[in-house]
């Protein structure tokens, strides 16, 4: 058998699959939907998976704070002292003309923890907007001053396949309004909170 | 109206080019409903590119190497339950070529999946060497060898066209 016994073989039995089902373009747009919402599900689940795994380790480090250690926002005195905090090894009373004055760092004043579509909004006027992020299922998260998301960007493997790669990105409260940092330098100095450090930095 | 979800240019090239990438799919996987399910994964993956090929002239080539590639690893792996058949399709009249209906699709099967696209590459879509090389990412000598081997074993399985294929299948089946 020659070759184009063999091609015209071939092109006889392909024939045989007939014709593609007329409402592909409904199924293609079937699928995709389903696709879309597996994946935005399994993302949220790998993603409590760390925020669960990240935050036993803080939770724990927290319970063990000394009390010498830095001043957290926790405060256990329900009263709130009419004089400055005296030492208990310091006998000399403090200065009764002298305001109480709180020298603690102080939790950061609660703010409202702006959206996925909102920071998704500042990155892109920014400076040097990224390409082709796009939004996914993922709430962002706010810690103290900072904040932290994860966008979708659509990339493509070394096996020439496409697949939808996920983009941390990191902000800072700055002068009133989020303003996008630098979450690579962040994350070498290690000046973010941990329960942010362990999202951004930790979790990929 | 679903379709209108998509692009326009992508749901033109849709119902252009669906029937010969659902053939292609077809001597691919040799089943229909795997070749429907083969066509619609590679034209979703191309979907969530469209914006970005900017050859849409190279749109076809790109599909045909998706749809070469998800098929390469969805052999890899899952192992693909296949059933051959005793009784083949009804031969239409002629057998121009020489071998009846289903019998190409049939030798096809007993080809490795790299080999089976290449064939199907070089014999059905007519590609050049360099273009299968291309669409399948390999080398052009791979290409070459792999051509060269599985037309001589897709002759020897065809030809003598009755005989040979059936004895051929059975001996590879009793292989497995």
């Amino acid at each position: 058998m020659n070759e184009l016994d063999l091609r015209i073989a071939l092109h006889r039995d392909a024939d045989l699959v007939g014709e593609p089902a007329p409402d592909l373009l409904d199924q293609l747009a079937v699928r995709r939907d389903k696709q879309r919402r597996q994946r935005a599900g399994m993302f949220a689940a790998a993603l409590g998976v760390v925020v669960i795994a990240a935050g036993i380790p803080v939770g724990s480090s927290l319970l063990t704070q000394s009390d010498s250690g830095p001043a957290v926002e926790v405060t256990v005195d329900p009263t709130p002292p009419t004089t400055p905090a005296t030492p208990s090894t310091t006998p000399v009373a403090p200065p009764v003309t002298e305001a109480p004055v709180t020298t603690a760092p102080v939790a950061a004043e609660p703010r409202e923890c702006p959206d996925q579509a909102t920071l998704l909004a500042i990155l892109t006027s920014s400076s040097k907007p990224p390409a082709d992020l796009y939004p996914n299922s993922f709430a962002s998260l706010c810690s103290g001053e900072w904040a932290f998301t994860v966008f979708n960007h659509d990339g493509v493997g070394s096996d020439g396949l496409p697949f939808a790669n996920a983009v941390s990105k990191l902000y800072r409260f700055v002068d009133g309004n989020w303003t996008p940092d630098d979450r690579d330098a962040r994350c070498k100095a290690g000046d973010i909170p941990d329960d942010i450090w362990e999202l951004t930095c930790n979790a990929g | 109206m679903r379709t209108t979800e998509f692009d326009d240019e992508f749901a033109e090239f849709v119902t252009r080019w669906s029937p010969a990438l659902l053939r292609v799919a077809f001597l691919l996987t040799s089943d229909r409903g795997e070749a429907e399910d083969l066509l619609q994964t590679a034209l979703l993956k191309t979907s969530r590119h469209w914006s970005r090929l900017a050859d849409r002239e190279a749109a076809y080539a790109y599909v045909l190497r998706v749809l070469v590639t998800t098929h390469t690893s969805w052999r890899r792996r899952r192992r693909v339950h296949e059933v051959f058949v005793d009784q083949l399709p009804d031969t239409p009249a002629g057998e121009a070529s020489g071998v009846e209906a289903g019998r190409a699709l049939q030798a096809l099967e007993e080809l490795p999946p790299r080999m089976r696209a290449v064939v199907v590459l070089r014999c059905y879509e007519g590609l050049s060497e360099a273009e299968t090389a291309e669409a399948l990412g390999c080398s052009l000598g791979s290409v070459k060898s792999q051509a060269s081997r599985g037309l001589a074993r897709l002759r020897a399985l065809l030809d003598p066209p009755r005989n040979a294929a059936t004895a051929a299948v059975a001996t590879s089946e009793g292989a497995r």
